[in-house]
């Protein structure tokens, strides 16, 4: 049909003037160019009037103007005749024309004007053709724009509905299309502000740009925008149109750019699509200035450039590329018709010529083809946002896991503490048990001491009478055994009585002062400290103190031949202590070191003698554990006592390679009255006073450390303060 | 007249045991020991006889303790020569006695050579005082 058209023309063209014919058929449209006839008109002088009048005066050349030329007004004028059946609506139109003015006359003369143009204000480009009338049609333009020459100077006509119907069909298209993508724009958002991805922000933003862009843009008729929002001003839409034109392809490619990560994924590609966007802001403002007219080509580029982005990175393996390279598809088709209908191409020949089809033959198409984009996009970012979800679930679960390994490992680690805290709490609660036990000890000694103290003193005043009265009874009976007044016979019969109480008494005062020795010992230990403390030269006690002891016990035990030996710490200060305290506590385990010394000479000897001199220690619970052991056979009893300083404490050790102290009674060496020494030996408080001073009197430990049959050592350690 | 010496003691064989040991003794034929079982009756007993020379007081008695009847004595009788004797023979208590003006102190149980010999020393020195001699020319026993 096309080709017909042209073939028209093309013969048309050799007559006088060439003659547009409109054929018959429902769609039809052409562009003319070279059909034009061209008369220049400076400064607008030239009225049509004139034209009409002296036709021969303005001769129109071809349409064949040069660049510099295209500065003035012109007149530009072609024929027109339908062949059609029907009167039919033909809309006339002009990308580049800023202000035109279409006059058509008829053969009877009438004249319709119609005024067409970008920056027209007032569009009316409508015109009922009748068919077989010939139409003389003159165009009164201006043009400041300098893009190509011949495709300055066009103009479109084409068989449309009446403007009414038409607007009404497209309004309707576009409303739906425009909804959409409306709403597919607050749909993107939504996802941009539920899971903070960048992406759908952009896809947002993109979305809502191509809404404005296409309520702006104006193709046959006054685009929306500014038949709804400036139906006075052209030039406000004008600018909006462009605006959005290239802001659309700027958040496209930023959003491209974000979502494909080109950044890190192709930095080269990502700069050029950066290098684009600038071309496109560029773009804009040589239109604004009317340097060109299009900035489609950039578009392309874009467009191109990030499907290709797309494809490489779907090769790569990134799968949400897929859907990005199948939408993008949509904007490229759709951008294909729109330049098959600059460039007269019919990409759509295979739709019906209906207003469906003629509706995606029109610019308009990108609206069909960019809301399918979005469409699919939508649902393409949807699934991403599925798979971000997932990802954050994915994330969660791993965050859930590396809680719960964390959580268990803090488990074990708590529960190795709490084992430690309760081995702690174990140990520190035997430590208190023991603490207990001793105090319970101590406080059992401390009661038993004061009740001791009672006790003694009681005891003292019966004891007073038993001693006296023993010992008067015996002097009374020896007084009447001497008597010589009494009678003779009698005297000799109740001698050996009298004898027998004599000796009685003298038990009874023995046994007495057994126990008055025991109630001084008792009272020792009560006696209330009224000693004072004084500074005291430890070495120099523990001198005094062994040789006393060594040569009491050489008075006693002359057979033994008992060695001692000193080890002085010389650094030891002075402390200040009781004196006699001290004294009395050493006295008392050296006393006992010498006798384990000579009660280990005395098994050895029972255990050479045999039973021989056994009986003398029967009553010692030693002999019992002794009897096994196998003594060197030249026994050399020795006692050692040295001094050191400790940390805090002054210590004294007194060690003696005695007999030792069985394991059965070791604890109970400190107890009053427990003693393993015969009747009448010991009265068991000596050590149990030596232990009451030293813990009680100086604050300090008495311990004993020992090996049975080898030695005993007693550590004495006393503060230093 | 003999003159006295008192006995304050809440043991009743104390009494006894007194006369046997030293009442029989020559050095004391001079000498009537007089008893009390409580304080209070000793001081019913200071004030029946004007001839006490000397006071053997026991520390731990029930209704008044020697002590407090010993500063009775010092205070009221000074001439009186005071014996304590206890068997609270610890430091402070001694101590305590001296301080209240006992020219000596004998522990229980009583040592009967001792007792005899302090007592010796006592009425000694108590005869000195009426005599006028001063402490430090007496002779010793």
């Amino acid at each position: 049909m096309l080709s017909l058209i042209f073939i028209l023309l093309f013969f048309d063209s050799f007559g006088e003037r060439a003659t547009v014919i409109i054929p018959n058929s429902a769609s039809w449209s052409v562009k003319l160019v070279k059909e034009l006839e061209i008369l220049e008109n400076p400064n607008k002088t030239i009225t049509l009037d004139s034209l009409l009048e002296h036709p021969d005066r303005y001769p129109f050349s071809k349409n064949n103007l040069t660049h510099d030329q295209l500065r003035s007004h012109y007149w530009a004028k072609f024929k027109m005749l339908s062949i059609s059946q029907l009167e039919e609506w033909t809309t006339f139109s002009s990308d580049f024309w800023h202000n035109a003015s279409i006059y058509i006359i008829d053969s009877s003369q009438k004249k319709t004007i119609l005024a067409i143009g970008v920056l027209e204000a007032k569009q009316k480009n409508q015109f009922l053709v009748i068919p077989g009338r010939i139409y003389n049609v003159y165009i009164s333009f201006n043009s400041q724009s300098s893009v190509k020459l011949e495709e300055n100077i066009n103009l479109k006509i084409k068989k449309t509905l009446s403007t009414l119907e038409w607007n009404a069909y497209t309004r309707y298209l576009d409303g739906i299309v425009l909804g959409i993508m409306f709403g597919l724009a607050l749909y993107n958002l939504f996802l941009f502000i539920s899971i903070k991805e960048i992406s759908y922000l952009w896809y947002s933003i993109y979305t809502l740009s191509i809404v404005i862009m296409f309520v702006s843009i104006s193709l046959d008729s006054p685009s929306h925008l500014q038949e709804i929002a400036f139906p006075d001003n052209a030039k406000i839409p004008f600018f909006i149109r462009h605006l959005f034109v290239n802001f659309t392809w700027i958040a496209y490619g930023q959003f491209a750019r974000v979502y494909l990560n080109t950044k890190n994924q192709l930095p080269v590609f990502d700069k050029l699509i950066v290098l684009t966007m600038g071309l496109d802001i560029l773009g804009f403002i040589l239109i604004l200035n009317g340097i060109i007219t299009r900035t489609i080509f950039i578009h392309f580029f874009i467009v191109t450039i990030c499907l290709f982005c797309g494809i490489i990175l779907y090769k790569r393996g990134y799968k949400i590329a897929r859907f990005f390279i199948v939408a993008q598809l949509f904007v490229v088709l759709g951008l294909l018709i729109v330049s098959g209908y600059w460039l007269q191409i019919d990409f759509l020949f295979f739709l019906p010529q209906n207003q469906l089809g003629n509706y995606l033959r029109t610019p308009s198409t990108l609206y069909v083809s960019g809301a399918l984009e979005s469409i699919f996009f939508s649902f393409a970012l949807g699934s991403k946002y599925n798979s971000l979800q997932k990802d954050i679930e994915i994330v969660k679960l791993e965050k859930e896991r590396e809680k719960q390994i964390l959580l268990k490992s803090q488990n074990e680690l708590l529960e190795l503490e709490v084992k430690a805290r309760t081995e702690e709490l174990t140990k520190s609660l035997d430590i208190l048990k023991n603490t207990q036990a001793q105090l319970i000890q101590s406080e059992k000694m401390a009661s038993l001491g004061q009740l001791t103290a009672g006790i003694a003193h009681e005891i003292q005043n019966p004891l007073n009478f038993i001693n006296n009265f023993s010992s008067i009874n015996k002097d009374v009976l020896a007084e009447i055994k001497e008597d010589t007044s009494l009678n003779l016979t009698l005297k000799e019969e109740i001698k050996p009585f009298i004898d027998q109480v004599i000796k009685n008494s003298v038990i009874i005062n023995n046994h007495g002062n057994r126990i008055d020795s025991i109630v001084k010992g008792m009272l020792l230990h009560s006696r209330s400290g009224s000693s004072k403390k004084e500074l005291t030269d430890i070495n120099s006690t523990c001198e005094e103190t062994i040789n006393l002891a060594f040569h009491a016990f050489k008075a006693k035990s002359k057979s033994l031949s008992t060695t001692y030996e000193l080890k002085p710490d010389p650094g030891i200060p002075r402390i200040s202590i009781v004196k006699e305290d001290l004294n009395r506590v050493l006295l008392n385990i050296i006393n006992n070191a010498f006798y384990a010394c000579a009660e280990r000479n005395l098994i050895a000897i029972t255990h050479r003698n045999s039973e021989l001199l056994r009986s003398e220690i029967t009553k010692s619970s030693l002999e019992v554990y002794h009897e096994e052991l196998i003594l060197p056979k030249e026994y050399q009893p020795n006692v050692i006592i040295s001094t050191r300083m400790i940390p805090g404490f002054i210590e004294i050790r007194i060690l003696d390679n005695g007999s030792g102290i069985p394991l059965p009674i070791r604890e109970k060496i400190f107890q009053p009255f427990f003693t393993t020494k015969p009747a009448g030996l010991g009265t068991g408080l000596g050590l149990s006073l030596a232990y009451d001073i030293v813990t009680k009197g100086f604050g300090g430990k008495l311990e004993v450390r020992c090996d049975e049959g080898n030695y005993t050592e007693f550590i004495l350690s006393i503060p230093k303060i | 007249m003999k003159r006295k010496i008192l006995v304050v003691d809440d043991e009743k064989d104390y009494e006894s045991l007194i006369n046997q040991a030293l009442g029989v003794k020559k050095y004391f034929r001079e000498y009537k020991f007089i008893y009390s079982l409580t304080g209070n009756s000793a001081i019913s007993m200071l004030k029946d006889y004007d001839d006490i020379d000397i006071a053997m007081l026991d520390i731990n008695m029930p209704d008044m303790d020697g002590l407090s009847l010993l500063k009775y004595i010092k205070s009221n009788y000074p001439n009186i020569q005071v014996i304590m004797v206890s068997a609270y023979n610890d430091n402070a208590n001694i101590l305590l006695a001296m301080n209240a003006g006992a020219i000596d102190f004998v522990a229980k149980p009583i040592d009967i050579k001792n007792l005899e010999n302090t007592l010796k020393k006592t009425i000694n020195h108590s005869e000195n005082i009426k005599l006028n001699i001063p402490y430090d020319q007496e002779s010793p026993l």
